[in-house]
């Protein structure tokens, strides 16, 4: 028994060693790694509508830092991070139905969310803050054995997003982006009070800062929209007059009609869409 | 509890600790340990099935001692076949029930009269088939006075539960995992040595091969009707890796945790596809249940004793009954039943014992022969594949017709093409391993005698890191379902 676990340490050492090795590498890594955000006056902040739906290039001075499946917790703490280090005039908020959705709720949990969302809030994250939200700690910590021990890498900053336009068409798939967001199997899903409170969560942030924030809900296609349940527009509405009423500008292009050939689907302008959704955006802001 | 997660990572070592250190001085307290750990394990999956397990162990254990104590052949008759009727009544109800009711409303159906069958909506209680069999074969062994009944409940229940072959076999045998049971095991170093390198070839074969496999094999095999020929070709490829290093890959994991506890369980692959024909194949593919079929089935129904018809009947009944153990559908009966045909030629010249040895023994390469029989038979194997992956068959037919009828020569189309070509890259590497390892029980198993330590531990740590980096996306086991 002695010589087998003399054998499993000897074993085990050279191994441990590889990875507190590479773990300093990492931290010095870390500590070195720029923040890849331009200098800019407008910074655009949401998920994938966002992502695919502003394009910063027609502003003067815009970055577009969205990402795929961003909830508010995220976009809050990337905001912390960034608020000092740039001058920022303005800050543009994605705010839709699928924003305060509890589905939201279970991006650190769901295995097909949770290694993504850790891997880009794990520097970032201060994970006592999400109340209301389940938090995979094992996938959590293997996330961080990923990204810190396993390997040296270069990157670590995995939390800024950028503009993403895309010029082909998919499939309109209304329903599919409908139950995701608003259904589990058939039953309505509520809506996210975590969502909600890191959303006047940023606002107060900025504002404290003195930055503006904007709420923009993007336009979808119409067949996506009769797909929302009639409950959850009612929260939006109510969230949207309460903003309003509290001095924040927010401008709601939800039913702006548009052509089919500017979507990418049912939820997503593509690379034309935005650039007119952009132009219009721009103008409204200024006016 | 998957053996690749951290829950069975944190749970192995603490019972390996535990059964080394606090009851190795007792027998008794070995196999409770190993008891309590089975049914944990179990439980973990879903406690209410618990009852099932435990139902199913009393069941055999008091049939057995009942068998053993009856005074005369009527009694053991009658006690025997309670045991076999209890049991696969068990598993007709929770596997194939509704199999059968809808089969039998479509064939009424058929005929122009409509039934409206009721199917249960139940979930299959993971390893029914693989308990089941470790009872079947126990109650049958005593049946034919091969063995005498285990009077210790602790001890009979630890055969039926030992948790490495729980879920997904090797399909044990009282005489060959009980006395084992019943004797106090001592640590063996080399043993546990040698568990722990196959844990790690298993481990390797799960989560870099198969996994890797299976997302690309799922892609393909999900989207059929979008691809073209040389794709499906593709998917059946990947998914013939898929579930020999799924399969292969959960037996050796289960060999090497039982061997850490000095228990040796029977080996089930045997390097299946370098079978120079399907013969030879199934010798070495899921070795536990063939050898099962072969005890309790084939041979009961008068083997090849009978005549030509005799033994080609016998053969399309263990293939098809074979098919039907693995699911409740008629593609497994088809693949089943396609085996069988392969077969066939092999029984009528009275081929089907040619080749009992390792392939190009003693040799680095096979002969032009030798491996031309491979690809053929390997060929074979995959065609089967199809049926056993497809949803039914009306896709499996959909599937091979659509590898026939378009660009069956032109370069795969499939998204991330490059990544794929990456994971065939994995599975030749992995096929130059077992091919080089073919002679032992396992690829790296004999790597104590020919390499020295630091080349050894290079290798296990090489084996880590592709597990950590090219570890494909977790899937459950394919044969949980089963």
């Amino acid at each position: 028994m002695r010589q087998f676990f003399k054998s499993l340490l000897y074993f085990i050492i050279p191994l441990f060693l590889f990875f507190i090795v590479n773990f300093i590498i990492n931290f010095f890594f870390i500590n070195k790694e720029k923040i890849k955000v331009k200098e800019s006056s407008v910074l655009i902040v949401g998920d994938s509508h966002f992502q695919r739906g502003i394009d910063p290039s027609l502003f003067g001075s815009a970055e577009n830092i969205a990402q795929l499946g961003e909830p508010y917790i995220i976009s809050y703490w990337k905001l912390k991070k960034l608020q000092s280090s740039l001058k920022l005039d303005t800050v543009i908020i994605g705010f839709a139905p699928h924003n305060i959705s509890s589905f939201n709720d279970e991006k650190f949990s769901d295995p097909e969310w949770s290694s993504e969302m850790f891997q880009r809030s794990f520097l970032i994250g201060d994970y006592k803050d999400t109340k209301g939200m389940v938090v995979d700690k094992i996938g959590l910590a293997k996330v961080v054995l990923m990204q810190m021990f396993l390997l040296p890498r270069k990157k670590h900053i995995y939390y800024i997003g950028k503009f993403a336009g895309t010029p082909q068409k998919k499939k309109m798939n209304p329903k599919d982006a409908a139950s995701r967001h608003f259904y589990n199997k058939n039953e309505i899903l509520k809506s996210s009070e975590t969502s909600i409170a890191f959303l006047e969560k940023m606002v107060t942030l900025l504002k404290s800062r003195n930055i503006t924030p904007i709420l923009v809900c993007t336009p979808v296609h119409s067949s996506y929209l009769q797909l929302i349940p009639p409950s959850f527009r009612q929260t939006f509405t109510d969230q949207k007059e309460k903003f309003k009423q509290s001095g924040i500008k927010v401008l709601d292009y939800s039913e702006l009609t548009l052509p089919d050939s500017l979507f990418m689907d049912a939820d997503h302008l593509n690379m034309e869409g935005s650039r007119r959704f952009t132009q219009q955006l721009i103008t409204d802001i200024h006016n | 509890m998957l053996f690749n997660s951290l829950a069975f990572a944190i749970f192995l070592p603490i019972v390996f600790f535990l059964y080394w250190f606090l009851t190795n001085k007792s027998l008794k307290a070995q196999n409770a340990l190993l008891l309590i750990a089975s049914y944990y394990f179990y439980a973990c999956w879903d406690w209410r099935f618990m009852f099932l397990l435990i139902f199913s162990t009393l069941l055999d254990y008091f049939t057995g001692l009942k068998m053993s104590d009856a005074n005369n052949q009527t009694s053991k008759k009658i006690w025997f076949w309670l045991s076999i009727v209890i049991n696969l009544g068990f598993l007709g109800v929770f596997k194939y029930y509704n199999f059968f009711a809808t089969s039998f409303a479509e064939a009424l159906s058929n005929l122009g009269v409509e039934v409206h069958p009721r199917t249960l909506s139940i979930i299959l209680p993971v390893g029914i088939s693989f308990y089941t069999f470790h009872g079947l074969s126990y109650v049958i062994d005593i049946y034919k006075s091969r063995i005498k009944a285990e009077r210790s409940f602790i001890e009979y229940a630890v055969f039926v539960s030992f948790f490495p072959l729980l879920v997904a076999g090797p399909i044990e045998r009282a005489t060959h995992l009980l006395p084992q049971i019943k004797k106090q095991r001592t640590f063996s170093y080399a043993k546990a040595v040698d568990g722990l390198r196959q844990i790690l070839w298993g481990l390797f074969k799960k989560i870099v091969i198969a996994d890797n496999c299976a997302e690309y094999a799922n892609i393909i095999f999900n989207n059929s009707s979008d691809y073209n020929g040389s794709t499906l070709v593709l998917g059946a490829l990947l998914f013939a890796f898929q579930i020999y290093g799924d399969f292969s890959g959960y037996s050796d994991i289960a060999l090497g945790t039982a061997r850490l506890f000095g228990i040796e369980l029977l080996r089930n692959f045997a390097f299946p596809y370098f079978s120079r024909d399907i013969a030879e194949f199934w010798r070495r593919w899921h070795i536990s249940l063939s050898t099962w079929f072969r005890d309790y089935l084939y041979i009961p129904l008068g083997g090849s004793k009978g005549g030509m018809w005799m033994k080609i009947r016998n053969t399309f009944i263990i293939f098809i009954v074979s098919g039907f153990w693995h699911g409740a559908n008629w593609t497994f009966i088809i693949w089943g039943a396609l085996n069988a045909l392969y077969f066939l030629p092999l029984l009528i010249t009275n081929n089907n014992r040619n080749n009992l040895h390792i392939v190009a023994e003693g040799k680095m390469l096979p002969t032009l022969k030798e491996f031309l029989s491979i690809l053929f038979t390997f060929g074979l194997t995959v065609f089967a594949w199809i049926f056993f992956r497809a949803d039914s068959l009306g896709h499996a037919i959909s599937y091979i017709s659509g590898i026939f009828s378009t660009d069956l020569f032109s370069i795969p189309d499939i998204k991330d093409f490059e990544k794929v070509l990456f994971v065939l890259a994995m599975v030749m590497v992995f096929l130059v391993m077992e091919w080089n390892g073919r002679a032992g029980q396992y690829a790296i198993s004999h790597l104590d005698i020919r390499w020295k330590k630091p080349f050894r531990f290079m290798l296990y740590y090489a084996i880590i890191f592709m597990i950590i980096w090219f570890g494909g996306k977790q899937q459950e086991f394919i044969y949980f379902q089963f």
